[in-house]
């Protein structure tokens, strides 16, 4: 019965998503360059000179609980009343994933690091 | 239903709408939603729509205009929303002006029976403006929203603002919060203590990445919180349309956008509150309702037909009605419902254009209601001759004392041209208090019509070498006050000094404790 239940569950959860308009993902890269407050309690970070936004759990009524993954929970950190980017993740850069929510706002909903690619020199020197 | 597959589906709020019984959905847009297919938006559940009409002072929405109209075409209860900013306009009359601005874009759709007009106050500027400040901000929007329209409206904010606004705001404010669930499990409506001392949201939105079918892409989805009953009632539908008596003094030269009548759900058709409107007689049509000149709304056909020149005689509109299209012998009116409770004569002038006036089955009558409007069984005044294409002033007084009073302009339709009244005036009469000031055959005023230079008099047996002389204007208002000397019966005024507006006026003599009254007229 419970494994009935389950399947059904699954089969409508699938059902939903095929069928209504999911918003798309998309990603972009580069460094958080400014964060500033917005509405709700959301963070606006601005990855050179785009806005993305950073939406947090109203749920917590401190404000600073961020839908994001664990990893980067702590991605921002409050200075005082504000937040401020979190100093060991200074000038690195983040590939992030979001989607457009209904007022157009760019809401993270990944982020990882991207790693620095050590170029090997493809011809050794002569000696 | 297994909560967690749920919660990773659902990730940052990206999820189809639920489906919970007993809600009333909406949604709310703006251009960013691009073109909205409304058919679809109503077939697919959707009750209402808010559309973001303007922003700031500057800003209009690109689709308002689309939006409005056809949401309401496929049966939605549509509503406009104006994003503020008090961050930009930190002034009290930063928010009369964003208002205006606000008005002068949405206006015209606001009416009863639609989602009331609503605030979108989400900028956080409690770094620079107190709490108490930003109510001040929202009342001043507010209260110039609604002396326009006659609608309270709602206001949408959330948060921190929508806590620390609560307690500042009047209760008559409603709250539209938003509040957000991070999965299936969570789709609860956000608890009481959230939003402070609102008492109770109005409208929940619950998402911001919505679908449905009709919107590309992600929308805001709302949910009212009650039955469709309790919406409708809420935006009027329901009630039985409200009465509202203006005091005296009454003055209005029809300068602003008409509202919407309540009672007819009709956009454009009241110059105010204290207005109704009402056609009848043979053969009505939409073209005997009463409007602003300029109106080019649907109750009128051939709007330009039968037009008068000049539009108004006080400022740049008046009250038209329109006479040219056939068929004649229908009637239109316009009420003003006026508290005349106080005692003593009241003063009721207007200025008066017709491009024609020739007999029936054209008329032109101001009636009385002493009841509200259920009779009315006196006519204060009729129209029986005047100059062509021209306006005149048109002036007469009652004693009524009636606090449920309604003077009527009516017009009995004739097919030809259009009828203007404008500069309406009612007000206490300035003889009132002085018992023996009446209009009085013993006192002579001349030349009247006056050219404001000098007007001459004569009253018989004063036996005083002076007497004191005051002018009135129709609103009650002194405007010339001084003694002069009598040469037997006789005495002049100088009105030069004065330089009196041409109108009508109220000369008083007095004397020994004795007043009189005559009415001038200064061309």
């Amino acid at each position: 019965m419970k494994i009935a239940s389950l399947f059904l569950s699954f089969m409508f959860v699938t059902a939903t998503h095929l069928f209504a308009q999911t918003p798309v993902a998309s990603t972009m890269s580069g460094t958080i360059t400014e964060v500033k407050a917005k509405f709700l309690g959301a963070q606006s970070l601005f990855v050179d000179k785009t806005e993305l936004v950073l939406m947090s759990d109203q749920s917590d009524t401190t404000n600073s609980t961020f839908k994001i993954n664990k990893k980067y929970k702590d991605i921002l950190v409050k200075k005082g009343s504000v937040f401020v980017l979190n100093p060991k993740y200074a000038g690195k850069t983040f590939r992030f994933t979001y989607f457009v929510n209904g007022k157009g706002w760019k809401c993270i909903s990944n982020v990882v690091e991207e790693k620095k690619i050590r170029q090997e020199p493809s011809v050794k020197p002569v000696k | 239903m297994n909560t967690r597959l749920f919660a990773s589906l659902t990730f940052c709020g990206i999820i189809s709408f639920t489906t919970s019984a007993q809600t009333i959905k909406g949604i709310d847009v703006s251009d960013y939603q691009g073109t909205v297919n409304w058919v679809s938006v109503k077939g697919a559940g959707i009750t209402y729509a808010y559309a973001k009409a303007t922003e700031g002072l500057t800003v209009t929405d690109s689709q308002f205009g689309n939006y409005l109209p056809n949401g309401e075409a496929a049966g939605l209860y549509m509503g406009a929303y104006h994003f503020a900013h008090p961050d930009n306009h930190p002034t009290l009359q930063g928010a009369i002006d964003e208002a205006n601005h606000f008005l002068s874009v949405a206006q015209s759709y606001i009416q009863t029976c639609q989602l009331p007009p609503a605030l979108d106050y989400e900028t956080d500027v409690s770094a620079t403006l107190s709490y108490s400040f930003q109510a001040q901000w929202i009342q001043n929007w507010c209260n110039t929203v609604q002396s326009a329209t006659g609608i309270v409206p709602v206001i949408y904010t959330g948060g921190s603002i929508a806590q620390n606004l609560g307690s500042y705001l009047s209760s008559q404010y409603k709250l539209w919060y938003p509040y957000y669930y991070n999965s299936r499990s969570d789709a609860s409506p956000p608890p009481t203590t959230y939003y402070g001392t609102w008492g109770a949201y109005k409208i929940w939105q619950y998402s911001d990445q919505g679908t449905v079918a009709g919107i590309s892409g992600s929308v805001d989805m709302d949910d009212f919180n009650g039955t469709l009953t309790d919406l409708k009632t809420w935006m009027g539908c329901n009630t039985v349309c409200h009465t509202y008596y203006t005091s005296m003094p009454y003055s209005t030269s029809f300068e602003t956008q008409w509202i919407t009548d309540s009672c007819a759900n009709a956009a454009q058709r009241l110059p105010d509150i204290y207005w109704k409107s009402s056609i009848g007689g043979t053969t009505p049509t939409g073209n005997d309702y009463w409007h602003r000149e300029d109106y080019t709304g649907s109750d009128w056909t051939s709007t330009t037909a039968g037009a008068y020149t000049p539009v108004a005689s006080n400022g740049s509109h008046s009250a038209r009605f329109h006479n040219n299209p056939s068929p004649a012998s229908s009637t239109g009116a316009l009420d003003l419902y006026i508290n005349l409770s106080t005692a003593g004569s009241k003063t009721i002038s207007f200025d008066y254009i017709h491009n024609e006036l020739s007999p029936s089955p054209f008329s032109f009558d101001v009636m009385l209601s002493t009841d509200g409007g259920n009779t009315f069984p006196t006519t204060l005044h009729t129209i029986t001759t005047t100059s062509v294409g021209v306006w005149t002033n048109q002036s007469f007084s009652t004693n009524v004392t009636s606090a449920t009073s309604v003077i009527r302009f009516r017009v009995t339709d004739k097919g030809t041209n259009d009828v203007g009244i404008d500069n309406i005036n009612v007000s206490l009469s300035p003889t009132t208090g002085i018992t023996t000031l009446t209009e009085n055959i013993d006192i002579e005023v001349f030349p009247n019509p006056n050219d404001g230079t000098l007007l001459n008099g004569r009253i018989p047996n004063t036996g005083v070498n002076t007497i004191s002389v005051a002018i009135f204007d129709m609103l009650g208002k002194e405007v010339l006050s001084k003694t002069v000397d009598m040469d037997g019966d006789n005495f002049s005024v100088n009105l030069q000094e004065n330089k009196l507006a041409a109108g009508t006026y109220f000369f008083i003599a007095t004397y020994n404790g004795k007043s009189f009254r005559k009415k001038i007229v200064v061309n």
